[in-house]
């Protein structure tokens, strides 16, 4: 144990703490920016939480990532309780009900569901151990996944329950699965677009679409949020208006600019270059995270890791495209960056959980 | 724990191979969307943003000086400060609330609402403030630690003689625009708009950014107007026409002063009429100058230009005579009548006594094109250049609707509307040689606080109508009215020549086709008569006295004629003496306030100051106005006045006796 302890420090991947710690910083120096104006303290919170959650990845990273799978299920069971709370208990902000109030602090358990489910579904397809999976076996990780889907989705946050979905998939696409169940698989999706069109959508998310097709016609009201983000951001230019001087950002143009389009402040103040540099040190920090699966030596590990780098590059893409107007408006926000305390903490403790998987890829590679 | 063996491990790397070059994919999507986005259309969205948040402010507004002939102020901009405050940004709220609450008398509460009750960027708190008093509230505020209160400065109009000249000069709005008079032809002119700064609105509209620091004071580019009008006169013209309208009890009066030679208008009265530093609460209708908007028969004023024209065009001689027919004759179907019955007139005795048959027996003599070109050229029915708003034009109907009946109507000054401002111009041509002098309100045109003449406004003869001789001939006629045979007795002026025209005319009853019983009587007379200087109209609307312009209007010629020979050193003494002419004066204004039971207080004791100014001592003037200042000296002294604005020093200081020939100096200075 002592050998292991020792040579952790020098086997964590520092690239992922460097990356990690600029993308926060730059969120943070992003809310400072807008409270020149506004003289909304959110940074301050968002900075308290930075240190929490960067105490918290070191923390995950000293701890043996194969002990989360013995709690994967409790933790599960309790997220799921907490969601039902919610729902009955939550507090609303803009329509949606997401939050627990802790006083200090709003929980929002559908952002530590999206790794919980990491952690079940990793659980659950490790026990397999690479056999082909049939039809049966693939009905309890569509149980577990769908049950918090459905919760998340009555708050609403549609984007949250996608993400569950898309991690189910990448999964899915990892593990052995038989050839007649992708065919099934597919066909269910092909049926399940009109079903999801009148049961799962609601008239804003219908709206919000027929808006991402036609912004022009939306200009004043669906698709205002969209064409004032893209305002912003093509304002910005090569090198940007400065930061602290983005006129767009700082009239409050853009509706919910702290968190789900913090991006466009960011375009907006440091322009084509500084956006790039932003979207780059995110593929950059995924690419590492990848690497760093694959040094992984057991199939909860692997299964683990790459499910939680699915949820954490939905969650980026799909808030870049959101923001330039290339997917319709859905809540997701962009991890690390965006304002929020729960987004935070459950993303640095998702990437604490595949540094330990790294630091100790020594440790176990002599059984390969 | 399962470990994962080697060929399992292929799968999966296969698979992750699969998710990198989709995830790569992606990742060149994005950063050809981002080219899109930054570099395609973003010259497009940058204007689209640029016009939803960029805006201006104007800042820095400056307003030139109105001065009366004299170089006397009579619209002044005082800098003033407005005070403001960024909520968002104050620091120690709760010690500049109560600083800010105590210091501007806001009430606590009322300015908390008022700053955090929206979210705004930033509130006015009070506009136009003192310099003084903003500065050091600034710094009261700043030794306190309080941050986010900030000034900005304004100009605020300030008319040190508040109602004098009310109508001329006009008044401006809070953002200093000139809305009436000579502040708003000259609007342009007067006002420095201030320096264009940009600023910034949020989504909501507010103003949320811009910055003091850019604005600089080089290209300041405004005007100081010098007008015509001087203000002594005015303020005497003012000051006769008032009592005269309260005396008579008449709706309202108009009296214009005109330097015949030139066309210069030296004052252009009414009363009633507003202070100008309290526009907003006197009824609209007295914005509006009744010299150059009133239209109204003259009456028997008009026949100066019928008998001019006449002799002028070699129709008739001053000593032709005209039956007059008992004072009663017919024109078709209407019936003509004269006030007094008389027999045989010459054309002179027809202008003393004002025959009314006389006078169109005269004009029917007349070819009727010649008259109408008379009329005209005289300048009837024509708009002046005059910078104030609101001139009328007048009525002359069409030649074609000049019929016999009209023609006889207009020779003695009914059926045409004139304007005090075309009746005095055109008299002033008649008695100045015959040259029509366009009337001029502005001397001139120059660069503030500096001697930079722009433009000068010299004199300028629109016309020449009658000749040198014709009107000397009027002269005489005119000279006889104001005699104990004519009709204005009550313009005598002893040891001066004085010449003049009454005039009454009924009005139109809007109500009903014809006229009413109402009455606008009239005087115009000029003076002295060697080489006239002044001509002066006085008109009075609906007199309740009399309706005779010899009983009504008269009187207030002679008292501003009186003030003005004061003025010009030119009121022979001994006669003056001898006619114990001021006592009389102010007997008449005793009558006055027991006619007047609502006379305020502050007329009252007015009143016994002329009195105690007639012992000969100084009273005391410190603290007041120029007018009521005026008002206690006002007899006959030579006043030196210095500066403008409340009175702080006189020489001589006030109890002392004044000298006979002791000049009175009276020092100004701005309560600002």
């Amino acid at each position: 144990m002592k050998d292991e302890e020792r040579g952790l420090l020098k086997n964590i991947n520092w690239i992922t703490v460097v990356l990690t710690v600029i993308i926060s910083i730059a969120g943070i120096a992003n809310l400072y920016s807008l409270q020149v104006n506004t003289h909304e303290s959110a940074w301050i919170s968002q900075l308290s939480w930075f240190v929490i959650s960067i105490f918290v990845l070191f923390i995950i990273t000293s701890i043996d990532y194969r002990i989360f799978s013995e709690i994967a299920m409790p933790l599960y069971i309790i997220n799921i309780i907490l969601l039902v709370l919610v729902l009955f208990f939550g507090t609303t902000v803009n329509g949606s009900t997401r939050w627990i109030d802790l006083g200090f602090f709003r929980y929002q358990p559908s952002e530590s569901m999206k790794l919980v489910l990491a952690l079940v579904l990793a659980r659950y397809f490790a026990m397999y151990q690479g056999t082909p999976l049939g039809f049966k076996q693939l009905i309890p990780p569509f149980i577990l996944t769908l049950i918090p889907a459905i919760l998340i989705k009555i708050q609403p946050d549609l984007g949250s329950a996608a993400i569950l979905f898309f991690e189910l998939f990448i999964i899915l696409f990892m593990v052995k699965i038989r050839a007649y169940v992708w065919l099934l698989s597919i066909l269910f999706v092909i049926i399940f677009i009109p079903v999801m069109w009148f049961f799962v959508l609601n008239e804003y998310h219908i709206e919000r679409i027929k808006a991402f097709w036609n912004p022009e016609k939306y200009a004043q009201t669906t698709a205002y949020q969209t064409l004032q983000s893209q305002f912003a951001i093509g304002s910005g230019g090569m090198n940007g208006k400065g930061y602290t001087k983005g006129p767009v950002s700082k009239g409050g143009f853009v509706p919910e600019q702290k968190t789900d389009f913090a991006f466009s402040v960011w375009a907006e103040e440091q322009g084509f270059k500084g956006s790039i540099a932003l979207i780059l040190i995110y593929f950059i920090l995924i690419f590492t995270l990848i690497h760093s699966t694959s040094y992984s030596t057991d199939h909860f590990g692997v299964l683990l890791s790459l499910s939680i780098i699915a949820y954490i590059v939905s969650q980026v893409v799909l808030n870049l495209l959101m923001v330039t107007g290339l997917f319709p408006v859905i809540g997701v926000p962009l991890p690390l960056f965006s304002y929020g305390g729960t987004n935070m903490l459950i993303t640095m403790t998702s990437i604490g959980m595949i540094m330990s998987l790294y630091a100790r890829r020594f440790f176990f590679s002599y059984l390969k | 724990m399962s470990q994962i063996d080697n060929t399992q491990w292929e799968h999966i790397k296969k698979r992750i191979l699969v998710v990198v070059i989709a995830l790569s994919l992606l990742l060149c999507y994005v950063f050809y969307h981002a080219i899109k986005v930054f570099f395609i259309n973003g010259e497009k969205y940058h204007q689209i943003a640029e016009n939803q948040y960029k805006t201006s402010l104007q800042i820095n507004k400056k307003r030139g000086t109105i001065y009366d002939s004299k170089n006397k102020p009579l619209a002044i901009s005082v800098p003033t400060e407005s005070i403001f405050v960024h909520p968002h940004l104050l620091t120690e709220k709760e010690k500049a609330l109560k600083i800010l609450s105590k210091e501007l008398k806001i009430p606590y509460d009322e300015l908390f609402r008022k700053i955090f009750s929206k979210k705004r960027y930033f509130v006015y708190l009070k506009r136009q403030l003192d310099k003084e008093f903003a500065k050091k509230l600034l710094q009261e505020l700043k030794d306190n630690g309080v941050k986010g209160v900030e000034t900005e400065p304004e100009i605020k109009r300030f008319y040190p003689n508040n109602e004098l000249a009310a109508q001329i000069i006009g008044f401006t709005g809070i953002d200093a625009q000139g809305l009436s008079g000579v502040e708003k032809y000259y609007n342009t002119i007067l006002q420095f708009k201030g320096e264009m700064i940009e600023a910034r609105k949020d989504a909501k509209r507010n103003i949320f950014d811009f910055s003091l620091d850019e604005v600089d004071n080089i290209n300041e580019q405004y005007h100081d107007i010098v007008l015509t009008i001087d203000s002594f006169i005015q303020y005497a013209t003012e000051e006769s026409l008032k009592k005269g309208v309260i005396k008579t009890g008449s709706k309202r009066g108009v009296a214009i002063v005109m330097n015949p030679s030139s066309g210069e208008i030296l004052a252009m009265a009414q009363y009633p009429t507003f202070d100008l530093n309290s526009f907003k609460t006197a009824p609209k209708y007295l914005w509006k100058s009744a010299g150059v908007s009133m239209v109204y028969e003259p009456g028997s004023t008009m026949k100066v230009m019928s008998i001019a024209a006449a002799i002028n065009n070699n129709i008739v001689k001053p000593n032709d005579e005209f039956d007059c027919e008992n004072g009663r004759t017919k024109l078709g179907r209407f019936i003509i009548r004269d006030s007094k019955p008389h027999k045989i007139l010459t054309v002179s005795d027809i202008m003393k006594v004002s025959s009314n048959i006389g006078t169109l027996k005269i004009i029917l003599k007349m070819v009727r094109d010649d008259f109408y070109n008379y009329i005209k050229g005289f300048g009837f029915g024509k708009k002046y250049d005059i910078p104030i708003p609101g001139q009328e034009i007048g009525l002359v109907q069409p030649l074609k609707r000049w019929k016999k009946v009209e023609i006889s109507n207009i020779s003695f000054g009914q059926g045409i509307g004139v304007t005090p401002l075309q009746l005095i111009t055109a008299f002033s041509s008649v008695i100045n040689g015959g040259k029509l002098m366009k009337p001029l309100l502005v001397k001139e045109i120059k660069k503030h606080d500096k001697n930079d003449i722009v433009e000068k406004f010299e004199p300028e003869i629109l016309n020449t109508i009658i000749t040198k001789k014709t009107s000397e001939t009027i002269k005489e006629m005119l000279e006889k009215v104001v005699s104990k045979e004519g009709t204005a007795p009550q313009a005598i002026i002893p040891g001066i020549r004085v010449g003049g025209k009454t005039g009454t005319a009924q009005k139109v009853d809007p109500t009903q086709k014809g006229y009413s019983d109402k009455r606008i009587a009239s005087f115009i007379g000029f003076f002295p008569y060697e080489k006239p200087l002044y001509s002066i109209l006085v008109v009075m609307d609906e007199p309740m006295t009399s309706s005779y312009g010899g009983v009504v209007a008269a009187p207030v010629f002679k008292e501003i004629a009186i003030k003005l020979l004061k003025y010009n050193h030119m009121l022979p003494k001994e006669e003056l003496l001898a006619e114990d002419e001021e006592p009389l004066f102010l007997l008449d204004l005793k009558k006055t306030f027991s006619i007047v039971e609502e006379a305020v207080k502050s007329d009252l004791t007015d009143e016994e100051n002329i009195e105690n100014s007639l012992e000969s001592t100084m009273p005391n003037l410190i603290g007041l106005d120029l007018r009521s200042a005026l008002s206690q000296v006002d007899n006959g002294r030579e006043i030196d006045l210095v500066g403008s604005g409340e009175v702080y020093k006189t020489i001589p200081v006030a109890g002392e006796k004044i000298e006979d020939n002791q000049k009175i100096q009276i020092y100004l200075k701005n309560q600002f």
